[in-house]
């Protein structure tokens, strides 16, 4: 019957391609470690971190370096912007004000730039159960501003229609933006704090002492639970808003891992999650035409978006109890989103057309993370996470550190 | 290799290496690149439909008995090359390894079944088909010799026509045994037959009704009105629809002298079996009822004693409004009277099986048929024949006279050939009285009903205006096909236009010896890519009020105009007839002048000009006028204009320039009629009078539409397009087509617009008007011209044609759909593209479409599949040809396409400037 049930969840997360996080390194799975547990006899570990980004960067589709308002496309283009609306709208109008004009790659097209900063501070807490089972509770708090935002106008004064563009769209995007499309703030720099989402974990963890002369250990574990939408949600009306978790989605987190320790002091392991998300329905954003670009979007309606799966591993080498229960830990972390996907509810739009947005597509992300940690009654930890690479995604180099008690 | 493979190879390397070389000529056994054979070219068939490689190839018959394998080769067009189809051993009669008949032979006659030529040696009598023309050639001869109607051999063979299809059915025009005079008892025409043999039975060829010519002669009832006697000339032109099954055969007919008599110059021979024995018969019916001719003007038939009636050649044409016509050379008249006359006289294609093929009546309604309980519009067809006299048009009707009128060669002259593709009807010239030579087109313009009602004056095409002996036009990639030389008797020159820069090709392209000398050339130095080539390029005709005699192309670019007078050119130097202007003045002229290029401060205020337009007045002054994103300027003097027409560049003084005219913005059109000047921007009509004062200071303008005119219109509409002629004036607007209404006049103080209801409107912006009308110009819409609008929206990619023909009836003009439809009683567009296009182009024969460069779809213009007719499904719309030239591809706009009046050749112009065919 077991059987039965995982590879039920099993076929479930192969075949939902749902979604997950914003692709940004600032959401990653597994933040409450479960490797790390209340210390010796203790039942309880509540531990506090704060981390701050800088070095933010974008990462467009094929890897490359940019602006982080260019991980979807290098440019915006306002003449697309237009497409997919009825002629005798408002925004046909325009368009058809512009007579058609062509987007020969120059003309309407605007280059955006921006700075976004980041902190988080999660609160965690672990506390054994029987039966070798922990419950972990996480109440992540953030922070964040975009800002600097910036736009260059690349469209040329040399054609009629280069002309016609520039005094009828270009010289007054923001308003038009603004206007046609519902209340859509192109300049506007934003700062929100606020709550992210609140996750439950039930994990199981067991050692298992190896008598050979180097593995001298295996722990094994594996966890499930739910992340519950707490957090900040996405507003459609900013430039690449982010939600401060799982844009109001309730999301299951299951995953695993496996420790083994060699000799004394070193310790290596992978720990997998997966994070799948059931879809929402809400007022967004939407492409209506396949060659718009992705944060110039007028028109908003109701769409329920299915979010893909979640991947995570993290692979680490750790010299465990170094020094007076000091440990360094490095991992790599990688994280992979598969394609999300949006259904309509306005037979104006294309589900078709809607699902081409580049910000629907999967994103990875790869850092290296290194820690200083302090195992005892009293948890010290100081990590620096260094992004190296990523396709579709914002990645921030953090630094930080956490404080924790047991008891 | 298989002929097939190496022709595919060969298309495989023509599209790898379509190099910027112009008209070609084709490589023959004369060892020059400039002359084809060596042989003079007696007779030659164009393949339209270019076997199953549709690749339309041009066939020909060797003048002499010099050419041997090339007595009768074809014109290959993929390796450019004379293919010889005749060589000395070949499967002849259904045994290999024959001597063949053909080598050698001088060709009096060619025709073809299918891709398969038929022919007549000269001095033969014998009917010669080819079965097969792959790597070795299968030729059949008839069974018999060409027999007379007494089954005797004829003392000569006047003309030759093969029908398409399995049979082949061959009909050769005979005079009788001992006769040279067609029309004496023993004329007739010849039937044969071609059955395909198996294993067992060989392949035949076989003469019909009984060994004998099925007779036609000077007693031929269908021929005569009163049964008696006409006198037929030696002179026969037959041609076989395929569409309608039948013969149609052009006498020259003389009427007798006794009361009553008269002649007619058509009759229609359909093929019967003859009860009881197993060969066929032609039976000749009238082609009109002897009672329906009166008088001495219906084209086809006289009713006055002693006088001729002449159909000197025929064609059959089908319009896209999927209505037949014959198309005749010749009229009321003997031949040398009429040889510069063409008509178009409507055919009955449905109803009663026994009249199709007649003369319909042109009192009808054209009939619809529709797919069984579908309702889906299936054909078209005329199905009451004429029966009285008011059934037929007469030769001053503006439906029958092709052209709007003679063509520009004296009546004496004759055509070289006579050819129709899709609304158009062409005529090749060779040698003639005058110097008129090349080839004409005319545009038939299409009523309400489908039918015709007027056509579009002679225009040149092709490109060149050599003598041409023979011409085709190649539907499917828009190139001419023509025979040239030194005269008719020593034609020895095959040449194709094609898609191209023109290097070198003595036209656009420049001297024989240098391209940098060319008008292509030229124009891509005066205005550079990186300046953004050419912005538009206009062809205003030798009709135009301003023109006497000339023909001019204008062009503008990024703060630049340049007046082109392409005739001015010897032998495609436009260089040294090239003048400029950095003052706003029009520079020192000649009558050589070539192109007049002006820059200046004015013109550099407009920025990027778009809009151009020659304005004469009824008193016969000339202003230019040009129009940009920044406002208008106006080539004046002290606000004079020049006294039009002018004959050459020279007509207009250097002490003309260019200032500016009020304060506009994107200027989407100007346009002028009669004394009044109009400017269209996006959101007002502006009405100026052309006077000098409205030159000199500030104008008095006439704001004569907004959108608070025009009702359904908004602020956030745009005016796109503009056609004025006489009182009535056309808007294409974002909220759809508007017109002035009845009742009032586009030169009244206040101007009532009304909408123009677009059937099955599913584009509402309406952004390009095309006039096709009687006198080639806009100002002509009203006396009877079709127009065509562009209905595109680049936000939801649609784009869709539809056509109304506008008549003029006492002042109240009418605006009526063409009958395009799919679904019964449902009127609908001609054309929907089902995507976005900027621009549409057609001349009758071609549809051209074009979309200039948007995110990842590269520039391009299509030409559409050939046949193109109402009800066409979006299959058929969806197929075309490519004019797939780099510089276009790689270009980020087309500006305009356009055909030169000067020489026919079609232009493409736009970043790169112009790419031309001819």
């Amino acid at each position: 019957m077991t059987n039965r049930f995982l590879f039920l969840a099993l076929i479930c997360l192969y075949f939902n391609n749902a979604q997950a996080i914003f692709p940004y390194n600032i959401f990653r799975l597994g933040l409450f470690d479960q490797t790390i547990r209340p210390y010796h006899e203790n039942q309880t570990l509540f531990k506090v971190s704060f981390e701050s980004s800088f070095n933010t960067t974008g990462h467009d589709i094929l890897g490359n370096h940019v602006n982080i308002l260019q991980m979807w496309q290098p440019n915006q283009d306002a003449l697309t912007m237009l497409r997919g609306f009825d002629a005798n709208s408002q925004i046909g109008k325009l368009d058809s004000n512009l007579n058609s004009a062509s987007d020969d790659g120059i003309r309407g097209h605007i280059v955006p730039m921006g700075k976004l900063e980041a902190w988080r501070v999660n609160f965690v807490l672990k506390h054994k159960l029987p039966y070798h089972l922990t419950v972990n509770i996480l109440a992540p708090l953030m922070g964040m501003k975009l800002k600097n935002i910036s736009w260059t106008n690349l469209t040329k004064n040399l054609t009629f229609s280069d002309q016609l563009v520039n005094a009828n769209l270009m010289q007054n995007l923001s308003q038009i933006v603004y206007e046609l499309g519902d209340g859509l703030q192109m300049n506007n720099d934003w700062e929100k704090i606020g709550m992210g989402d609140l996750e439950f974990i039930l994990s199981w963890d067991k050692s298992f002492k190896q008598p050979k002369p180097i593995l001298k250990n295996v722990d094994l574990g594996i966890y499930g639970g739910l992340s519950f939408p707490t957090g900040v949600r996405q507003n459609e009306d900013l430039i690449m808003s982010i939600p401060f978790g799982n844009d109001g989605s309730l999301g299951m987190l299951v995953g695993g891992n496996i420790q083994l320790q060699w000799w004394k002091h070193l310790r290596g392991g992978i720990i997998v999650n997966f994070l799948e998300l059931f879809g929402t329905t809400r007022n967004r954003r939407v492409k209506t035409d396949a060659s718009q670009s992705d944060l110039l979007l007028l028109a908003k309606t109701e769409a329920r978006k299915g979010w893909g799966l979640t991947q995570q591993y993290n692979l680490y080498l750790e010299g465990h109890n170094l020094f007076e229960n000091w440990s360094l830990r490095a991992a790599y972390n990688y994280i992979k989103h598969n394609n999300d996907s949006l259904a309509i509810f306005n037979q104006s739009y294309s589900n078709e057309i809607a699902n081409t947005a580049l910000s629907l597509q999967e994103w990875t992300q790869h850092s290296m993370n290194f820690s200083l940690r302090h195992y005892g009654p009293v948890w010290a930890e100081l990590y620096y996470i260094y992004p190296f690479n990523g396709k579709s995604v914002i990645q921030s180099a953090f630094l930080g550190g956490s404080l924790g008690i047991n008891f | 290799m298989s002929l097939r493979i190496r022709l595919v190879l060969g298309l495989l390397l023509l599209s790898s290496n379509l190099d910027l070389n112009s008209s070609q000529t084709i490589i023959g056994n004369a060892g020059s690149t400039t002359q084809t054979t060596n042989f003079p070219i007696s007779t030659h068939a164009f393949d339209i439909f270019g076997g199953p490689l549709e690749m339309p190839t041009m066939y020909i018959g060797a003048g002499n008995t010099s050419a041997q394998q090339y007595a009768i080769s074809r014109a290959n067009p993929v390796f450019n090359q004379l293919q010889p189809l005749a060589p000395a051993i070949l499967n002849f009669n259904n045994q290999a390894g024959q001597a063949n008949p053909l080598f050698g032979a001088k060709i009096d006659f060619l025709k073809l079944n299918g891709d398969k030529p038929v022919a007549i040696i000269n001095g033969s009598q014998t009917v010669y088909k080819y079965t097969s023309i792959m790597d070795a050639p299968y030729l059949v001869s008839s069974n018999q010799p060409v027999l007379d109607a007494a089954g005797l051999s004829p003392q000569a063979i006047l003309n030759l026509e093969v029908a398409n299809g399995g049979l082949a059915q061959t009909f050769v025009a005979c005079t009788p045994n001992g006769s040279a005079n067609f029309g004496d008892t023993g004329s007739g025409i010849a039937l044969f037959e071609y059955r395909a043999g198996n294993t067992q039975t060989p392949a035949v060829y076989m003469l019909q009704n009984n060994n004998q010519a099925c007779a036609l002669d000077n007693s031929t009832p269908a021929i005569s009105l009163n049964s008696d006697h006409v006198t037929l000339a030696n002179m026969v032109d037959m041609c076989w629809s395929g569409e309608l099954n039948c013969l149609y055969v052009a006498l020259q007919a003389t009427a007798g002298g006794s009361a009553g008599d008269g002649a007619r110059s058509i009759v229609v021979g359909k093929i019967n079996p003859v009860p009881g024995q197993n060969y066929d018969t032609i039976t000749f019916q009238p082609f009109v009822p002897a009672n329906a001719i009166t008088g001495n003007n219906q084209i086809i038939g006289t009713a006055t004693l002693n006088s001729t009636v002449s159909a000197l050649k025929i064609k059959t044409m089908r319009t896209s409004t999927r209505i037949n016509y014959l198309v005749i050379v010749g009229g009321n008249g003997a031949a040398n009277t009429v040889g510069n006359q063409v008509y178009a006289v409507p055919l009955v294609s449905g109803g009663n099986i026994a009249n199709i093929g007649q003369l319909a009546s042109i009192n009808q309604v054209p009939t619809d048929t529709f797919v069984s309980n579908l309702n889906l519009f299936a054909s078209r067809s005329l199905n009451t024949p004429a029966a009285t006299s008011s059934d037929l048009l007469t030769n001053t009707d503006a439906a029958a006279q092709v052209g709007g009128g003679p063509l520009p060669i004296n009546p004496s002259d004759t055509i070289s050939d006579l050819f129709t593709s899709g609304d158009s009807v062409y005529v090749s010239i060779g040698t003639t009285s005058g110097s008129t030579t090349g080839i004409f087109y005319s545009q038939a313009i299409i009523d309400g009903n489908g039918l015709i009602a007027n056509w579009t004056p002679w225009q040149r095409a092709g490109g060149s205006t050599v003598p041409m002996f023979g011409a085709a036009v190649n539907a499917i990639n828009g190139s001419f096909w023509y025979l040239t030389g030194a005269s008719a008797s020593n034609v020895n020159t095959i040449s194709f236009t094609q898609w191209s820069n023109g290097y070198q090709d003595g036209l656009l392209g420049g001297t024989t010896s240098n391209a940098g000398l060319g008008l292509v050339s030229n124009l891509s130095n005066l205005f550079p890519s990186y300046n953004g080539g050419l912005f538009n390029l206009v062809n205003v005709p030798s009709n135009d009020p301003g023109l006497n005699n000339m023909t001019l192309l204008l062009a503008t670019g990024s703060e630049q105009v340049a007046l082109i007078n392409p005739s001015a050119a010897i032998a495609g130097n436009f260089s040294s007839g090239l003048v400029t202007s950095n003052n706003d003045h029009y520079p020192s002229t000649t009558t050589n002048s070539t192109i007049v290029d002006i820059t200046g401060n004015n013109l550099t205020t407009l920025g990027p000009i778009t809009t151009i337009h020659l304005a004469t007045n009824a008193s016969n002054k000339s202003w230019l006028f040009v129009g940009g994103a920044n406002g208008v300027a106006v080539l004046q003097n002290a606000g004079s204009g020049w006294n039009a027409p002018i004959s050459s560049l020279a007509g207009i003084t250097s002490a003309f320039n260019f200032t500016l005219l009020g304060n506009y913005q994107f200027v989407q059109k100007i346009a002028s009629d009669n004394d009044y000047l109009y400017i269209l921007t996006q959101d007002k009509l502006d009405r100026i009078a052309l006077i000098s004062t409205n030159f000199t200071g500030t104008p008095s303008i006439t704001t004569i539409a907004t959108f608070q005119d025009l009702v359904g219109a908004t602020s956030a509409d745009t005016f796109y397009d503009l056609v004025v002629s006489g009182s009535l004036g056309l808007l294409g607007t974002s909220a759809g087509l508007f017109r002035v209404s009845n009742g009032s006049s586009i030169q009244n103080p206040t101007v009532v617009w009304s909408t123009v209801v677009v059937p099955e409107q599913i584009t509402v912006p309406c952004t390009k008007l095309i006039v096709i009308s009687p006198n080639g110009l806009d100002s002509g819409l009203i006396n009877g011209g079709n127009l065509y609008i562009v209905n595109s929206y680049r936000g939801l990619q649609q784009t869709t044609i539809n056509r109304f023909y506008v008549s003029n009836n006492g002042g109240n003009i009418s605006i009526n759909p063409l009958p395009d439809l799919y679904v019964k009683n449902i009127l609908s567009y001609f054309i929907n593209f089902e995507t976005f296009k900027d621009l549409f182009f057609t001349n009758g024969t071609l549809l051209i479409n074009s979309l200039s460069k948007d995110t990842i779809q590269t520039t391009y213009a299509y030409i559409m599949q050939p046949g193109i007719a109402s009800g066409a499904r979006i299959p058929e719309v969806k197929r075309y040809y490519n004019i797939n030239l780099n510089d276009i591809t790689q270009a980020n706009f087309i500006s305009n396409i356009l055909c030169s009046s000067a020489s026919g050749a079609l232009l493409i112009s736009g970043e790169f400037d112009i790419r031309v065919n001819e």
